[in-house]
C-alpha cells in the first residue's frame, strides 16, 4: 500500500491510493461552545438536498447530543470499540489507524449499521452524564455534562469511503477537495457506508444507490458558504478552504485557526482519514473524553479559548463566523475591526470586534413616547 | 397520562416535560377507551395524541397559574438560580405553559409493545443508567491511552 503523509497524526500512514492533495481543501470549523442544537442547519440541509423519497431518515447534516446522542445509533462507540485502545500522546500518533487495523482482504476497518440504527436521529437529546444530586453546583470541567456535536461529511483527505468503493464511484475533486459520489456508477454495494467511520454516506432505499453530503458545491463554486453554515443562527460555523498543511497562510482564517493556532481540532483524528471539519472543543467537558474525540491538544485549545479576548487576531478570526454568506479566503484585523476578503482580495465583510452599545433616550421626542426597552 | 423515559439531568424528585404538543382530544380519548390496542388515536382523523388524557396544561389548574396573585411568593428568577421574591413574568403572567408545578407521578404500565422487552437502545447498552462496558469505557475516554498529561 502507498504511504501518505497525515499532518494530523504527524506521520506517514498506509492508504490504498497515492497521496495527492487538492489545490485547496474544503473545510469547516464549528465552535461547539456556541451550538444550541436548534437544528436549523439540519433543516436547511434537508430542505435543500434530501427532501425526496428514500431520504426520509437521511441527514447529511445532523446535530447530536454527546455523549448519549448518535446518528446512526452508537456509531462512534462501535468503531472505537472495534479499533481498541490506542495511544494518544502527541505530537506523533503511535497508535493504529483504521487502515492499519483493516481485517485481511479489506482496505479499512468498518462496520455496516443496521437500517434501524437510523431510526432515532436525535436520540439522547439533552441527556447528560451521571446523576444530578441535590446541592450540585457548577465546576470546570462539569461533573455532569453534555454538549451538541454538529456533523457533516468531513471531506477527508484520505477518505475511507473512496478507498473502499469497488467501482471507483467516489472521487475527490482536485480543485477544492470536496468528496463526491457518482450515483450513475454506484451499484449500491454499501462498501462506502461500511467503511466511513463517521457514517456520513447513506444508502437510499428507493434508488438503491448511496449518496452523501456534496459540500454544497454549486454554492461553494460561486464563492458562497454552504447552506448549513449561512443559516446557522448561533454563528457557530465558518466554511472556507485550508491551504497546504506545511505552509499555512496566517491571513487565511481557516489556516490560522486550524494549522497555526490549533484552536480547532479534527474529529477522531486517530481514525487516520485526515477529516476536514474542525471543532473548537467544549470547555466544560472532562479532558480524557475530549482527547478521545479530538486528539491531543484539547487542553491547550480550551486554555486558548478562555484567553481569546487578549488576542485581537484570534478574536477577529472567530468574529468572522456567521458574519457573511460569502467565503472569506483572507482576513485582517485592524483598528478594532475584522475584515474578510474574497479570493480576489476584495473586501466582503467588516465587523467590529466589540459590538457597539447604543443607549437611547428614555423619551422619544419624535414619536412623543416613553421607551421601555432602554438599558 | 404521558409516556416517560429515564432522564438523569435533574435531581431526584424533579423532572421536566417538554415537546409534548399533542394533547388528548375527545376523539383520541374515545380511541384510547375503545380500541383494542388502547392507542390514544382518533379513529376518524387518525390524530395520535401523546397523552391518553389531558395534556401538558394538565399541570395547571386554569389558564391563570395558581400563583398569579401571590406577589410575595418566593420563586426562582427566570434564567438563573437566584431566588427572588415578588413579581416574575413566568410565574405571574399567562404564558400558556406552567413553569414549575408540583405533581405526583404514578406509573401506569411498562412501555413498549404489550409492555414487553426493553427499548432497543436500552437493550444495546447505549442509554443513561443502562450502559454496557464499551459505553462506560467511551464515557471515560477509555479508548485512548494518555501517558503524558
Amino acid at each position: 500500500m502507498p504511504k501518505v503523509y497525515n499532518w494530523q497524526l504527524g506521520r506517514e500512514m498506509e492508504y490504498p491510493y497515492e497521496g495527492a492533495r487538492p489545490q485547496k481543501q474544503f473545510a469547516m470549523i464549528f465552535d461547539i461552545n456556541k451550538c444550541i442544537a436548534c437544528q436549523t442547519c439540519t433543516v436547511a440541509c434537508k430542505t435543500t438536498w434530501t427532501a425526496g423519497r428514500g431520504q426520509e431518515a437521511m441527514f447529511w447534516n445532523n446535530v447530536e447530543t454527546k455523549p448519549y446522542g448518535y446518528y446512526p445509533l452508537g456509531w462512534d462507540v462501535k468503531i472505537l470499540e472495534k479499533l481498541g485502545v490506542q495511544d494518544m500522546d502527541g505530537p506523533v500518533y503511535r497508535g493504529k489507524t483504521l487502515f492499519d487495523a483493516a481485517p485481511g482482504g479489506e482496505v479499512v476497518l468498518g462496520y455496516l449499521p443496521e437500517d434501524i440504527d437510523y431510526a432515532h436521529p436525535n436520540i439522547g437529546e439533552d441527556d447528560s452524564t451521571g446523576l444530578m444530586p441535590q446541592g450540585i453546583h457548577l465546576t470546570l470541567p462539569h461533573t455532569q455534562w453534555m454538549y451538541y456535536l454538529p456533523r457533516i461529511c468531513n471531506h477527508c483527505t484520505y477518505a475511507a469511503c473512496l478507498s473502499a468503493c469497488p467501482r471507483q464511484s467516489i472521487y475527490k475533486r482536485k480543485e477544492d477537495g470536496i468528496v463526491l459520489l457518482d450515483q450513475s456508477r454506484c451499484r449500491g454495494y454499501r462498501e462506502c457506508v461500511k467503511a466511513c467511520p463517521y457514517k456520513k454516506v447513506y444508502f437510499n432505499t428507493q434508488t438503491r444507490v448511496s449518496e452523501k453530503c456534496i459540500g454544497c458545491y454549486p454554492a461553494v463554486e460561486g464563492g458562497r458558504q454552504t447552506q448549513c453554515t449561512i443559516t446557522c443562527i448561533g454563528k457557530i460555523r465558518i466554511q472556507g478552504f485550508l491551504g497546504k498543511p506545511d505552509a499555512p497562510d496566517p491571513d487565511n482564517p481557516l489556516d490560522y485557526l486550524v494549522l497555526i493556532k490549533r484552536l480547532a481540532l479534527p474529529l477522531y483524528p486517530q481514525f487516520g482519514l485526515e477529516p476536514n471539519t474542525y471543532y473548537i472543543p467544549p470547555v466544560h467537558v472532562p479532558p480524557p473524553y475530549l482527547r478521545q474525540m479530538f486528539g491531543w491538544g484539547v487542553e491547550q485549545a480550551v486554555e486558548a479559548y478562555a484567553r481569546v479576548r487578549e488576542d485581537p487576531k484570534l478574536l477577529g478570526a472567530l468574529t468572522l463566523f456567521g458574519a457573511t454568506p460569502e467565503i472569506s479566503h483572507y482576513f485582517r484585523v485592524d483598528g478594532g475591526w475584522v475584515m474578510g476578503y474574497d479570493a480576489k482580495q476584495a473586501e466582503i465583510v467588516r465587523v467590529p470586534l466589540r459590538e457597539p452599545t447604543l443607549v437611547r433616550e428614555l423619551y422619544d421626542v419624535k414619536h412623543r413616547a416613553y421607551r421601555t426597552n432602554i438599558t | 397520562m404521558a409516556r416517560a423515559r429515564y432522564y438523569p439531568g435533574t435531581p431526584q424528585g424533579i423532572t421536566r416535560m417538554w415537546f409534548n404538543g399533542y394533547m388528548a382530544t375527545p376523539g383520541s380519548v374515545k380511541g384510547h377507551e375503545t380500541r383494542e390496542d388502547g392507542a390514544a388515536k382518533n379513529q376518524v382523523t387518525q390524530y395520535q395524541a401523546l397523552f391518553r388524557y389531558g395534556g401538558h396544561q394538565s399541570l395547571t389548574r386554569s389558564s391563570l397559574k395558581p400563583t398569579h396573585q401571590t406577589h410575595t411568593l418566593i420563586t426562582r428568577k427566570s434564567w438563573s438560580n437566584e431566588v427572588t421574591r415578588g413579581f416574575n413574568v413566568d410565574v405571574h403572567c399567562v404564558t400558556s405553559a406552567p413553569r414549575e408545578s408540583i405533581a405526583r407521578f404514578a406509573k401506569a404500565e411498562d412501555g413498549g409493545l404489550g409492555g414487553k422487552g426493553l427499548w432497543r437502545p436500552v437493550a444495546l447498552g447505549l442509554r443513561p443508567a443502562a450502559e454496557n462496558d464499551a459505553m462506560k469505557q467511551y464515557l471515560g475516554g477509555g479508548f485512548v491511552r494518555i501517558s503524558k498529561a
